[in-house]
């Protein structure tokens, strides 16, 4: 038993506080679709006392922030959040409550417990220009069912988030994929900043990923109502987005050809696998002349 | 019980980012400290490299050629830093893991064109038996055309087993390998911002039993199996899984080329005069 108590010194024990850490670390990095398949092995690696159902549920909030997730009608952001628990539905100007750890709507209309926030009059003008702009441009370009849009103003008014989530989940086939962009319109300075992310994972018999990040800023845009406010936004996105895709799309035909032969040739120069029997030979030979 | 624990382990390796192994790795060491030994022999980890004071030669580091905390060069048979007892393959294997080590060399140099190799050989118990590792890494790190930073790792491990009548270096065998393949890509040059694609493959050949005359015949036996997978698992990681992404992220956004989609006048156009000839 020597042995063990040698690895145990090298391997200290570490602290439940430490292997929660550890836990939610593997949580937040979970791929799109799978933080409940992941919670599920850690189970098995960690004690009850651990992963305590009330802490997980607060990693489950930290991603469905960061990741943008959509529950029932609403996007999970700290622009949209109210509270830890409720989130405003800004096509509808109600709050949703929702359980993050089991991804549900609690209730969609808890604005009596909840009400949602107030915002002026103008800023609600122009929010729903953009979102009336971007809900037929995601109508065309995005695949139907796919993908949630959430434009919500800032507290102040002085600025418009627009949050875009699409997620394509088919955990049976081994994949799935999540795009998300959030910009933030800046009434004032009449700008656009944001990003656009792309996470791909798949994963039969290995585990491949696509991680992609776009950022933008300072974007000028030029309107001088609500309704040219929400055509400029839209031109804007419009065109970051589809340069991010064209891009994907040129770095995926390009691939064979140029970025795998940086890494490793198909085939070696001389178009011909190697001849192992005649590289043995010259080896010999080698050998034997420098004897 | 540890199984229960070892398959959960491995699940969420499965779903972790490939670009961060050694990380998640030493997570799960910390979270099950009883089944370290098994997790750093069951997880494949990028490779590392060092050089051999002797001749200045890089090579590549891993459990098969590691003796406590020192590691064993395929050019010297040194152990860094040195170990006087450490473990080492006997005489004769050592003269066929010198041949693999040279042979192997030329290969990676007609296929990568770069990067470092080292081959690894233990004997076995049984006579004329014996086991090895061939490592290859090649890192892009230099700005090339497409790739701004990439590594491309290639674990190969081989068994080799005498049948019936079989002694060292005469007779039939069966040869056995396992290949694990670890690749990142980072380029940050198009208008897609900062891509990453990473993965990891792990296919088992389907043994092969060949008759030999000559110890020699080891070398390209095991060559050619390697060979065969290599070119196998990169046409995979390329053909399938890498275009799957594409596809996915696609049944999300639909990719719009000008050049590639006819235009809706000329939709138009083509259904008419389709139409006008049905007519006729």
């Amino acid at each position: 038993m020597a042995s063990f108590a040698d690895e145990d010194e090298e391997y200290p024990e570490v602290t439940d506080e430490e292997k929660l850490a550890i836990a939610s670390q593997f949580l937040l990095q979970s791929p799109p679709g799978q933080i409940k398949e992941v919670l599920r092995d850690l189970k098995n690696l960690c004690s009850e006392d651990v992963l305590a159902e009330d802490v997980v549920a607060g990693v489950f909030h930290r991603y469905n922030n960061a990741t943008q997730q959509v529950i029932g009608s609403i996007v999970c952001d700290e622009a949209t959040e109210i509270d830890e628990g409720h989130y405003l539905d800004p096509a509808s100007q109600s709050t949703v409550h929702v359980d993050h750890l089991h991804h549900k709507v609690i209730n969609e209309n808890a604005s009596d417990d909840v009400p949602p926030p107030d915002f002026p009059e103008e800023a609600m003008e122009m929010r729903e220009a953009v979102e009336h702009e971007l809900n037929e441009y995601i109508g065309e370009q995005y695949v139907k069912g796919t993908t949630t849009l959430s434009v919500v103003c800032s507290k102040d008014g002085y600025e418009l988030v627009v949050l875009i989530s699409g997620e394509k989940i088919n955990l049976k086939n081994y994949w799935s994929g999540r795009w998300r962009s959030r910009f933030v319109v800046n009434i004032n300075d009449c700008s656009l900043s944001g990003f656009v992310k792309i996470n791909c994972h798949t994963f039969e018999d290995g585990n491949v990923q696509l991680d992609t990040s776009k950022n933008v800023s300072d974007i000028k845009l030029s309107f001088d109502n609500s309704a040219s406010l929400g055509v400029a936004v839209r031109k804007k996105i419009v065109s970051i987005e589809s340069k991010v895709q064209d891009s994907l799309e040129d770095m995926y035909v390009n691939m064979s050809q140029e970025a795998f032969k940086d890494m490793r040739r198909a085939l070696p120069i001389t178009r011909q696998k190697m001849d192992w029997s005649g590289a043995q030979m010259q080896l010999a030979k080698g050998f034997s002349k420098s004897k | 019980m540890g199984d229960v624990e070892m398959n959960s382990a491995l699940n969420i390796m499965r779903r972790m980012p490939p670009t961060k192994i050694e990380l998640n790795l030493s997570g799960l060491v910390n979270l099950m400290p009883d089944l370290t030994d098994e997790l750093l022999q069951r997880v494949d980890q990028p490779l590392q490299a060092a050089k051999d004071p002797v001749n200045g030669k890089q090579y590549l580091l891993s459990d098969y050629n590691r003796d406590a905390d020192s590691y064993r060069s395929p050019w010297s048979n040194n152990y860094n830093p040195e170990l006087p007892d450490g473990l080492k393959p006997s005489k004769t294997l050592r003269v066929l893991e010198e041949k693999c080590n040279a042979v192997f060399d030329s290969y990676r140099q007609l296929y990568y064109e770069g990067g470092v190799s080292s081959a690894y050989l233990w004997d076995q118990d049984e006579e004329g038996a014996f086991a090895g590792c061939f490592l290859i890494k090649k890192e892009v790190i230099e700005p090339q055309r497409k790739v701004s930073e990439g590594s491309w790792d290639s674990i190969h491990v081989v068994d080799v087993i005498p049948q019936a009548g079989a002694k060292w270096g005469k007779g039939t065998f069966e040869y056995h390998l396992t290949t694990t393949v670890m690749l990142a890509m980072v380029t940050s040059k198009g208008d897609a911002g900062d891509v990453t694609l990473s993965g990891s493959l792990t296919r088992q050949a389907k043994p092969k039993t060949l008759k030999i005359k000559s110890e020699d015949d080891h070398v390209v036996n095991i060559g050619s199996m390697i060979e065969e997978m290599e070119i196998d698992v990169r046409n995979q990681m390329d053909g399938l899984y890498i275009q799957k992404t594409r596809e996915v992220v696609n049944s999300i956004r639909r990719p719009v080329h000008a050049s590639d989609l006819p235009s809706q006048a000329f939709v138009a156009d083509l259904t008419g005069a389709i139409k006008g000839m049905r007519m006729k």
